[in-house]
């Protein structure tokens, strides 16, 4: 086998069962695929804290593979290639389930050099910890009413007294008039959909650490009622996010998007996920 | 020489210890509306607002960018908005540079906090601390306050009876403010024997958990007739930032508020405490009074208990407002003052007004033990 | 200027900047930020006992340090001086150099050091992002500062082959602008004939915003010193002027980003007030060079429209003729911009600082070959806020009575 940064690969390969911290695994299990090109294919199996390294030609049944050429492999073992940089350039891919394999890649103890496994005389200390300070919310009487709405399956939005705009989730104050919103109205609850993002890569809820599955969609509906720009931000159904069509006005040409209606939790307490998502009204 | 730049209106909604009924928005709004009411100022963007200062802090409000949940009721919709993340009065500090540079004719200041919505203001403020070393050993504002505390309370003399004094007047001033905190009447006992927090300090030694919203309208001297006709000029700013490390400084004398003081006199031509009527000093703790009195020259370092013995207080008219020891939330403390004495140099401090006041003097702090210090000169 | 008249000048007269990268494990903040100040005083051959004043930001909840000033004293070498601390998120860096620029013009301080920075790698930059929205709300419903709605827009007004080519075309200038500048965080090399893979298969992030597409996290100080114009004269080679600045912020809640509605971005408002009340008709033809902050590749080709108050296709036609290219008519972020590097307490005063370093002709590898008299510097954050700035070779009597 070939070296890359003055290492045999082969070595890597061959250490990564004994750098294996079986400590950091628990719960953890699976079989993750390791395609590294001409270095060749390799399964590794996890389970009950233990890790087997075995050749394999064959990936199919593994959890995640990672695929890649075995300088790019090295090189992020060294730390000398940076991985999220190798997945962007597509010299890098996971198939399968990514969040998985991403689990896995922290079990292993940095790889270091024949002749190089003393620790290196500068230590970098570095300290980790999550931080959790405790919130207690107002809702404040407009977005109180508001969510109180929700919890009797009803869209409430605020009209400017000046301007005549809607705003759902409402607002206190119409930020272009500047003057406080009165008046209170009832949309929806059915619209059309206006935008989606498609989400592949979700971001973890500050509050409660948990990131949402993807692929996921976050859309603008137009609620009936509404108009222009008075679109109400929800979730998609992600069982329909391919099946959806985003509205749109081009050069005063209207395409209406899909009419969805929204699907109601069973027990509702006032709070955005009353609403669990909005679906297409076929 | 720059224009001058008054402060021409001001509006705030009542210090509460639980402003559960309302977000910051419905808070801000209040003032916003008292403002917009008081001097029909407009947004328009040759001749009225079109920068507005906020006050308020991200980790108080759990929110990155907490002035993203304000822009609309703040009025800074397609306007300008900066935001102080420091204690309030630095950010009048700031509204006088936007004018007198001229890039603005007016400014629009609003602030808000609530100590109430996390489970401990003290949580807050443990991550002033870094992580390494005096964050884990606990310290929070509070603790850092009881060590400083008993620094200058060695060096000054100070006892138990001077801090309970010092509380028990507070509650007085607070009673004649209508928009302070509710608080209880306490007598000497009751202060003395209120439960230990952080050795010395004891409960009703250290200003309690507070929410509150506030706002002011700042102008250049062409335009303040537009606004009003009791126009309040901010003469003179300084700030000072002090050492970290709670051991690298002399915690039983501000050397960072005497700087501040010292610029912020300079600036208002030269005078210093003896050419100023009236005082608000940021006393989070009942010890700070004298220990700010001797930073900002007005007692002679080391003198605070004789100060208080001799009456200082009253005679020197200083925190006529109850101080931010009745109640005022973190990062606001400097605007309460700097509101109190706008309301007396316009003769409008209902039963706490003094008399014959020209010139008076707010102080704001930020940090734990008093690190960082702004003051503000004010002049009728 | 403004709407009076500036009480007296400002000028940059120092500019310290760290390597940009997501690997300082080697530093604490305060010693990062010292870094940046050293570099800073050091190019204005000043010491510290010659700044009246520090105006230092950041975006705190990254890294989970309340009032980070406080602790970061022993790095700014504000002990003993007047501070100010001001945040506005994204946009922080400009509004740090708008800052300074008022406090200096003020008269209040002579001297002023600004620093912004971030340690991106101590927090979860996606999740303190997310942080920003509406704990009642849009917290459940946000990623980060990623959007797809950029490339809707694109894409329904010039299709999707056009605006995508486009897109990537960006991307790939900015690519190799940062390949030109030694402090970027990311630079790949990336090739033209790299852009069809790039634009099938780079892992999707949101609809067509692929990662490619997208900025960096990066770990990073800038720190900027201001000086009177008769201070900045005795002092530096060449001071830069601010002529004057606009921020613009716009309410929390987000409309649809298209063009069909009426719909006001605040790019386009805050070139329009600040060009008109400067005489500028013509930005395009006035401006030498423009760090436009550029959270996407996407984004980087709309708002060429607004920011230049062009129409119709035109803005396509600058990035398609390439000449956003470092030696083409309009250079757009010849230190590779945002994509390349964003440290982002720092990232829109690094902005100011490139700009500032085009127009004293000293950025080095990346300096833009040509003689840059007029440079235009823009900041991005919150829910599309925009603060624009602009820089000058020479007092030529704009703004004095």
């Amino acid at each position: 086998m070939t070296t890359y940064f003055g290492v045999d690969v082969a070595d890597v390969i061959e250490t990564m069962p004994s750098r294996f911290r079986k400590e950091a695994a628990a719960g953890i299990s699976g079989r993750f695929g390791y395609d590294l090109g001409e270095a060749g294919r390799w399964r590794l199996a996890v389970r009950d804290g233990d890790a087997a390294l075995a050749p394999a030609e064959d990936l199919d049944d593994c959890l995640a593979v990672v695929a890649t050429d075995p300088q790019t492999f090295v090189g992020i073992q060294l730390g000398k290639i940076d991985a999220t940089e190798a997945m962007a350039l597509q010299k890098l891919t996971v198939a399968g389930d990514r969040g998985a394999f991403g689990s896995i890649t922290r079990l292993f103890q940095k790889y270091l050099p024949p002749g190089e496994e003393a620790l290196p005389d500068t230590e970098l200390v570095v300290l980790k910890q999550t931080i959790s300070v405790g919130q207690t919310f107002a809702t404040g009487p407009v977005m109180g009413r508001f969510l109180k709405g929700l919890k009797q399956k009803k869209i409430l939005a605020m009209r400017c007294p000046v301007c005549g705009r809607l705003q759902s989730p409402p607002r206190e104050i119409c930020a272009v008039c500047r003057v406080r919103n009165t008046e209170w109205v009832e949309v929806g609850p059915k619209g059309e959909m206006r935008m989606l993002e498609y989400v592949y890569y979700a971001s973890p809820d500050p509050l409660t650490g948990e990131t949402r599955e993807t692929p996921y969609g976050a859309i603008g509906v137009l609620l009936d009622g509404c108009r222009d720009e008075e679109v109400f931000w929800h979730l998609l159904n992600p069982a329909q996010l391919d099946r959806v069509q985003m509205g749109s006005v081009i050069d005063g040409q209207v395409r209406h998007g899909s009419r969805l209606r929204p699907v109601w939790a069973e027990n509702r307490t006032g709070s955005i996920d009353d609403i669990q998502y909005f679906e297409l009204d076929d | 020489m720059a224009r001058r730049v008054a402060i021409c209106a001001a509006a705030q909604i009542r210090n509460e210890a639980n402003i559960w009924y309302q977000r910051f928005q419905g808070m801000l709004l209040e003032c916003f509306e008292s403002l917009v009411d008081q001097t029909g100022l407009t947004f328009d963007m040759e001749t009225g607002v079109r920068n507005v200062v906020t006050c308020s802090d991200d980790v108080f409000d759990a929110r990155t960018i907490s002035d993203n949940g304000m822009t609309d009721v703040v009025g800074a919709h397609y306007r300008g908005e900066e935001k102080m993340a420091q204690d309030g009065l630095n950010g009048l500090g700031y509204a006088m540079a936007a004018i007198m540079s001229g890039h603005d004719d007016l400014v629009l200041l609003l602030g808000h906090c609530k100590e109430s919505q996390s489970e401990s203001r003290h949580m807050c403020t443990n991550l002033a601390f870094e992580p390494f070393f005096t964050r884990p050993l606990g310290l929070d504002f509070l603790s850092a306050g009881g060590l400083q505390a008993r620094a200058y309370m060695t060096r000054a003399g100070l006892t138990e009876d001077h801090l309970a004094e010092v509380v028990v007047r507070s509650r007085r001033q607070a009673a004649a403010n209508p928009f302070a905190r509710e608080n209880a009447a306490v007598t000497h006992q009751e202060v003395a024997a209120s439960p230990l927090l952080a050795d010395p300090l004891r409960e009703l030694h250290f200003y309690p958990v507070t929410d509150w919203a506030v706002g002011m309208l700042l102008c250049c001297e062409e335009r303040v007739h537009e606004f009003t006709d009791k126009p309040v000029w901010l003469t003179g700013f300084g700030s000072s930032m002090d050492s970290y490390f709670l051991g690298e400084r002399d915690l039983a004398f501000s050397t960072a508020l005497q700087q501040a003081a010292q610029r912020a006199f300079k600036m208002a031509g030269g005078v210093d405490a003896r050419d100023v009527d009236l005082f608000e000093l940021n006393d989070a703790a009942a010890y700070q009074m004298p220990l700010w009195a001797e930073g900002i020259g007005l007692v002679p370092p080391g003198d605070g208990a004789r100060w208080l013995d001799a009456g200082g207080p009253d005679r020197h008219q200083v925190n006529r407002s109850g101080g931010m020891l009745n109640g005022n939330p973190l990062m606001l403390g400097g605007l309460a003052r700097a509101l109190e004495a706008f309301y007396q140099l316009r003769g409008e401090a209902d039963d706490r007004q003094a008399d014959g006041l020209k010139r008076a003097l707010a102080h704001g702090t930020t940090g734990p033990a008093g690190q960082h210090h702004a003051v503000l000169i004010m002049e009728n | 200027m403004a709407r009076g008249t500036k009480n007296r000048h400002v000028g940059i007269v120092g500019i310290g900047e760290t390597k940009f990268s997501s690997h300082r494990e080697d530093v604490n903040q305060p010693e990062m930020i010292h870094e940046a100040v050293r570099q800073a005083l050091d190019d204005a051959g000043i010491g510290i006992q010659e700044v009246d004043c520090v105006v230092h930001g950041n975006m705190e909840l990254f890294e989970m340090v309340h009032q980070p000033d406080l602790w970061h004293v022993l790095g700014t070498g504000a002990y003993g001086k007047d501070s100010f601390r001001i945040t506005t998120g994204g946009t922080t860096g400009g509004t740090l150099v708008c800052a300074a620029d008022n406090l200096v013009a003020s008269g209040m301080y002579d001297v002023v050091l600004a620093i912004g920075f971030e340690k991106l790698q101590e927090g979860h930059t996606t999740g303190g992002i997310t942080n920003m929205a509406d704990p009642l709300w849009a917290r459940k419903l946000q990623s980060g500062a990623l959007t797809d709605s950029a490339a809707v827009k694109l894409i329904e007004e010039f299709g999707p082959e056009r605006a995508k080519r486009a897109a990537m075309t960006y991307r790939i200038i900015m690519d190799q602008h940062a390949c030109l500048n030694p402090n970027s965080h990311r630079a790949f090399g990336l090739d033209w004939d790299q852009m069809d893979d790039l634009m099938a298969d780079s892992p999707p992030l949101i609809g067509n915003l692929r990662l490619i597409h997208m900025c960096s996290q990066s770990d990073g100080a800038c720190a900027l010193i201001f000086a009177s114009e008769e201070r900045a004269r005795r002092m530096a080679k060449r001071p830069v002027w601010l002529r004057d600045h606009i921020t613009v912020h716009r309410e929390e809640t987000l409309n649809l980003c298209t063009n069909y509605y009426p719909n006001n971005p605040t790019h386009r408002f805050a070139a329009e007030q600040l060009f008109a009340r400067n005489g500028i008709d013509d930005p395009l033809d006035y401006f030498d060079v423009f760090e436009m902050y550029d959270p996407s590749a996407w984004w980087g080709v709309d708002w060429l429209r607004d920011f230049f108050l062009l129409e119709g296709d035109a803005h396509l036609k600058l990035v398609e003729d390439r000449e956003i290219a470092i030696d083409g008519r309009m250079p757009i972020n010849p230190s590779g911009g945002v994509i390349a590097a964003n440290p982002i307490g720092a990232t829109a005063m690094v902005r100011v600082a490139e700009a500032a370093k085009q127009i004293r002709g000293d950025a080095g590898p990346h300096q833009v070959p040509k003689t840059v008299r007029h440079a235009l510097a823009s900041s991005f954050g919150g829910t599309m806020w925009t603060v624009l700035l602009m820089l000058e070779d020479e007092l030529n009597g704009w703004g004095m009575p």
